[in-house]
């Protein structure tokens, strides 16, 4: 699924508001959840407003396990 | 709808997700709805026009006698709680034991967070670790700050997150927590706040919540803030504080850092402080002639990052639930 970030809040885990083709959708990254770009590991931290990402894995509760920054 | 009104955790169904506060899909977003029930009336809204201000306490220590035991100092226990702060090497080292004026590094980029390494005295020990259990068995850290001897302050997606299935199922509160200690012992808060703005709407203007804890022995032992309701004028360009538990840094860890505040509006105030995930719910405050004042509620990052501004309406709900 790809999504553009339109927030952040700053729980730990993130909690992100995502802008999605179907709507707005909360979610929550996995405690350990992995962020990459470029196909590097990066530092959730790195995570911006107005970034699009893909949700590449997802958690059976809904969590994102893994999320790519794409642009 | 006034979006202030208060939501709880109690008046819901624990699985519904849809928060309206009172069950019913009504009531002004601004009027407190407790977690027993019902709305209980308006929380006002309206542009601040003059400062409100609610002081803090420093609380009382525990009467008592100390053991003597080789090696162990009495003096640090002697003053401990009491109104004057002990002013450490490393404190002397943080912006907010400085004069104003001073201007510390505010580019966000760039981590000049430090560490509390004192988190027993005023202001740190009345800052909170969080570690919160939400109904979809997540597991999760936030920052929270006591305002009463009750009350625990912190952001709205807290104590209620969308994504995690709504109001937590119970969050630990750890005042002072530096490191694995815990030199206040902890307390755990069944017993939620919010508004209906955030609840219902997931309004990020609206973005702030508070924990009831069972009793008042943790905030009279540590003590809370005072906070206030600020004019703009009041805030632009104001030296801000923050102290939180980010979860980049070591498990447990308080980390400060202060900085300008850049931009204001009608219900947020915006900073180039540095944060990270974990110090959401954290105090941004105004330290000023001896006194700490509040201002803020930190939920945002993204450079700048942002807090839910004390305005007039929060106020109003932070003294109700500083009273409960």
């Amino acid at each position: 699924m790809q999504a553009k970030i339109v927030r952040i809040m700053e729980s730990w885990p993130l909690q992100l508001v995502l802008e999605t083709g179907s709507g707005i959708e909360h979610v929550a990254l996995k405690q350990d959840a992995r962020v990459v770009r470029g196909g590097t590991s990066v530092d959730p931290g790195v995570l911006q407003p107005g970034q699009t990402v893909v949700v590449l894995k997802r958690t059976s509760t809904g969590e994102i396990a893994e999320l790519a920054i794409v642009g | 709808m006034a979006k202030h009104a208060q939501s709880s955790s109690e008046s819901e169904d624990p699985n519904d997700t849809g928060g309206t506060g009172n069950g019913d899909g009504t009531g002004s977003p601004h009027s407190p709805v407790s977690s027993e029930g019902a709305v209980e009336g308006e929380a006002g809204a309206g542009a601040v026009v003059v400062d409100q201000v609610a002081e803090s306490f420093d609380g009382q220590p525990e009467v008592g006698e100390l053991e003597s035991l080789p090696g162990f100092d009495p003096q640090r226990a002697l003053n401990e709680g009491m109104p004057t702060e002990i002013l450490t090497d490393e404190l002397l080292d943080l912006g907010e034991c400085v004069p104003e004026g001073f201007a510390p590094e505010t580019v966000c980029g760039q981590d000049d967070r430090v560490e509390v390494t004192n988190t027993t005295v005023v202001p740190w020990r009345w800052i909170c670790k969080l570690i919160i259990t939400f109904p979809n068995g997540a597991s999760g850290g936030c920052t929270g700050w006591f305002i009463g001897p009750k009350a625990v302050m912190t952001a709205g997606h807290c104590v209620y997150s969308r994504a995690n299935g709504g109001w937590a199922r119970q969050i630990e509160v750890i005042p002072g927590m530096r490191g694995a200690t815990r030199p206040f012992g902890s307390m755990i808060g069944t017993s939620f706040r919010s508004v209906v703005g955030w609840t219902r709407d997931s309004d990020p203007n609206y973005d702030y919540g508070c924990i009831i804890l069972p009793n008042a022995t943790l905030g009279n032992r540590v003590g809370y803030f005072g906070f206030a309701s600020l004019t703009d004028t009041s805030l632009k360009n104001l030296l801000v504080n923050n102290s939180g538990y980010p979860g980049d840094k070591p498990f447990g860890t308080q980390w400060y850092n202060a900085g300008r505040v850049t931009n204001v509006t009608s219900r947020k105030i915006y900073y180039m402080l540095d944060t990270y995930g974990g110090q959401s719910g954290s105090p941004t405050w105004r330290y000023q002639s001896g006194q700490r004042h509040a201002v803020g509620i930190h939920a945002y990052g993204g450079c700048p990052n942002s807090s839910t501004r004390i305005v007039s309406a929060v106020f109003n709900n932070m003294m109700s639930w500083r009273n409960s």
